[in-house]
């Protein structure tokens, strides 16, 4: 009776275990029991080959790639749990400086981050799947921060040795990572191999490559994609003509855009494609990046005189969505509009808001949105500077037209950036006023205040009009500069440190940006509350001033630096439910106390007390 | 009369009376009270834990009476436990020899205690850190049981995640 309800046991291996502790109590049955679990019934010695293979990955799971490595030599007991992690995710980053940092930041981390690597050792990584297919099975995760050129390189390189995957012949380099129990499990992954084509060595569960073109993945036969879950590429050079490839499974997409007429086309095409394979059907999140590496191309633009005020064309990143309303009304098919829960725009609005909410509205569902993440621009570089003001007010109107439609929607990430400010802070006013009041959760702005009036003001508004607000994460970009120079010259003005400051900060955006591509929209605010923010800056500010973060926040909280970081603490007070806020990158956590509200902040998972209270 | 106990009777027939409410840190353990008593608990109630002898029970049900008032995070909320390092309870707690340790995890395992499979399997990833295959296999009392050539292919083929 007790095995049948959900012990967590999940192999064949496992329920032959517990079996055999059923039935240690009638010791004829004891010698039933594999060789590798030495049991008699009364002084059994659990040994570490007790441990079910569940468990032994548990473990694994919590460590780093060194120490995977190392186990996965020591003995056969752990062979098979620590090369399955060790595999599983894999970040391949160019960037030895950012790989560097990285690996410091990762070895405080309690749990698998990933074995991150450079690209050379990808290359090898891609020998050793070669000569032994059956590890490629075990990357589930890839995340490739390296540019084309560089994987063209790579997989020219290994396709010299032979197209990867295609030889499943056995090479004098394999070996067979085991389970001292089941040494079913490789034998089985190898009999896979051979029942697939053996042409897609890599089957993964996550693609994430947000530089690298999705041709190159479609072209190429190393990657399987029909078992993606997630997906971030670049999307150009997508034409007609493309391989369709289908992906039932996807719930994240992601994907970068430049903003060009080939883009807008390629949108289009890639929208059909996904359509017409049903990759959209189990899809959940949806997000546009802007890429901005190509300047160039768009000051080209401008000096050509390419472009003009009242462009035709529509957004770039809509033109996904209007492939997916028109190709369904072509072929005559019921209109289906997307499901999703959580939706992330970065991108140019222009002076025709009304038309894109229209558009936007009929592919999808926006009545059943809960996260929205909005980085509208006013100007690209495809479009010229606005000179007439109805056109920023336009752009506002898409935020606030957008957000009238959306009765569920529990997250709000905002970054407006319009030329005009005060169109700016009106926008983000109108929209937490009038179309979501008191219906938020999570908030986290973006802005740039034209004075400290405004600022507060929001302030104000934030408090009156969202009393549910849980978490809140506020960035003026007008004060960010000067707020967080002024804060560390509170601490020492030594010059010495505040150069490591400023190291700290540059520190703090190669970080981020090298980890936030493999950060969706859900996740964006739990980031305050994640270990990059915060286990990097005690680090720097152990490094810089050699005391604790306590310290710090003694002044961080008590000096009165800007009116604006002063009037950020006072929102604590006035939202009853608010548990986490975060102020300048530093997050903090507020913790009810009989009646009370009382400031923490969080250093490797634990909450510290700030011995700050708000009386409420 | 007091109120109606939950008796974990051991594999070896030791029976450990608990509060219901200490029982229910074991999410087998709580379905089981709920399921067979739809309209709450009026009297005793016994569970049998075949799999678990006394002396490791009694360690288990310590741990679920000092826990009985935590409130540990979701389930779905795994990343961020497993962020979090072993508290200071759970580490003084757990401080036992291997054999003991390995009881513990596969008893919690078994009767679906996930905060103390947590603390139990991070206390073995710290005994793991840091340390050399041969370091490892002294740690664990294991062999190497790969022949040169397995290991020296093995290494070959992990070589790439060296990079540092």
């Amino acid at each position: 009776m007790v095995n049948g309800l959900n012990t967590g046991y999940c192999s064949d291996s496992d329920v032959i275990l517990v079996l055999n502790k059923q039935f240690t109590l009638t010791p004829n049955f004891a010698s039933s029991n594999p060789p590798a679990s030495p049991q008699t019934s009364k002084s059994t010695t659990r040994t570490l080959y007790d441990l079910p293979s569940n468990i032994l990955l548990h473990i694994c799971s919590l460590l780093q790639q060194y120490d995977l490595a190392n186990l996965c030599i020591s003995s056969k007991v752990w062979s098979f749990a620590a090369t399955s992690t060790l595999y599983s995710k894999i970040i391949v980053n160019d960037d030895i400086t950012a790989l560097t940092a990285l690996r410091k930041v990762v070895t405080r981390y309690t749990k698998f981050f990933g074995t991150t690597i450079s690209a050379t050792s990808f290359q090898n990584l891609l020998y050793s799947i070669h000569s032994n297919p059956s590890l490629g099975r075990l990357v589930k995760s890839l995340i490739l921060n390296v540019n084309q050129e560089t994987l063209n390189l790579i997989s020219h390189h290994v396709s010299l040795v032979g197209n990867i995957g295609r030889s499943a012949s056995p090479s004098p380099m394999i070996s067979q990572p085991s389970s001292p129990k089941s040494s079913s499990s490789f034998t089985s992954l190898a009999s896979l191999l051979d029942d697939a084509e053996v042409t897609h060595p890599l089957r993964l569960n996550s693609l994430i490559a947000p530089q690298i073109p999705i041709s190159f993945f479609t072209s190429g036969s190393w990657i399987e994609l029909s078992k993606l879950t997630m997906l971030s590429v670049l999307i150009s050079n997508y034409g007609n003509g493309t391989t369709p490839f289908c992906c039932p499974n996807l719930q994240k997409l992601k994907i970068s855009y430049h903003d060009c007429p080939e883009d807008a086309e390629g949108l289009r095409n890639f929208g059909t494609m996904l359509r017409t394979t049903h990759s959209l059907d189990n899809l959940r999140e949806l997000e546009f990046t802007e890429d901005r590496e190509h300047d160039r191309v768009a000051m080209l633009d401008i000096l050509g005189g390419l472009n003009d005020v009242t462009n035709p064309n529509l957004p770039t990143w809509l033109c996904f969505f209007d492939s997916i309303t028109k190709g369904c009304r072509k072929m005559k098919e019921p209109q289906r509009r997307l499901v999703l829960d959580s939706l992330a725009i970065e991108g140019y609005v222009g002076s025709r808001a009304f038309e894109c909410v229209g558009l936007l509205s009929n592919a999808v569902d926006l009545s059943l949105l809960v996260n929205l993440q909005l980085k509208i621009t006013e100007t690209t570089h495809a479009h010229h500077a606005h000179t007439d003001f109805a056109y920023c007010i336009d752009s506002s109107h898409f935020m606030y037209l957008l957000t009238r439609q959306t009765p569920e929607l529990v997250s709000l990430a905002i970054n407006p950036t319009f030329d005009c400010l005060a169109c700016q802070m009106e926008c983000i006013t109108n929209t937490i006023v009038y179309n979501l009041p008191h219906q938020l959760r999570n908030l986290s702005v973006v802005f740039e205040s034209p004075n400290v009036q405004a600022s507060q003001s929001l302030n104000d508004v934030i408090y009156q009009h969202q009393h549910n607000l849980q978490r809140l994460l506020i960035n003026d970009k007008a004060t960010e500069v000067s707020d967080r120079s002024l804060l560390f010259k509170c601490i020492n003005s030594r010059q010495s440190w505040l150069r490591l400051y400023d190291y700290g900060f540059i520190y703090e955006r190669l970080i981020s940006t090298l980890l936030f591509s493999d950060v969706w929209l859900t996740d964006f605010l739990k980031l305050d509350e994640d270990f990059i923010i915060n286990d990097q800056t005690i680090q720097f500010i152990e490094k810089a001033s050699g005391r604790g973060l306590n310290e710090y926040l003694c002044y961080f909280l008590h000096f009165a630096f800007s009116p604006v970081v002063a009037s950020n603490f006072k929102l604590i007070g006035h939202l009853p439910k608010l548990r986490n806020l975060n102020v300048l990158g530093l997050s903090l956590v507020v913790h009810d106390h009989d009646g009370n509200q009382e400031v923490y902040y969080v250093a490797n998972g634990k909450y510290i007390s700030s011995g700050l209270i708000f009386k409420k | 009369m007091s109120s109606p106990k939950v008796i974990i009777v051991s594999s070896d027939d030791e029976k450990f009376p608990v509060e219901p409410k200490v029982a229910e840190k074991s999410i087998l353990m709580k379905n089981m009270i709920h399921d067979l008593n739809p309209d709450g608990l009026t009297e005793d109630f016994e569970i049998p834990t075949p799999n678990v002898r006394a002396n490791v029970l009694s360690k288990v049900l310590e741990w679920c009476e000092h826990h009985k008032n935590t409130v540990f995070q979701d389930d779905d909320d795994e990343d961020a436990k497993k962020s979090v390092p072993v508290e200071e309870w759970d580490r003084n707690f757990l401080k036992v020899d291997q054999e003991m340790l390995y009881e513990i995890i596969l008893a919690a395992n078994y009767l679906n205690i996930k905060p103390l499979l947590d603390s139990g399997c991070k206390m073995v990833a710290e005994m793991i850190k840091s340390k050399s295959p041969e370091e490892l296999r002294r740690t664990f009392n294991i062999v190497n049981d790969f022949s040169p050539e397995e290991e020296a292919a093995i290494r070959k083929e992990n070589e790439w995640a060296e990079d540092r």
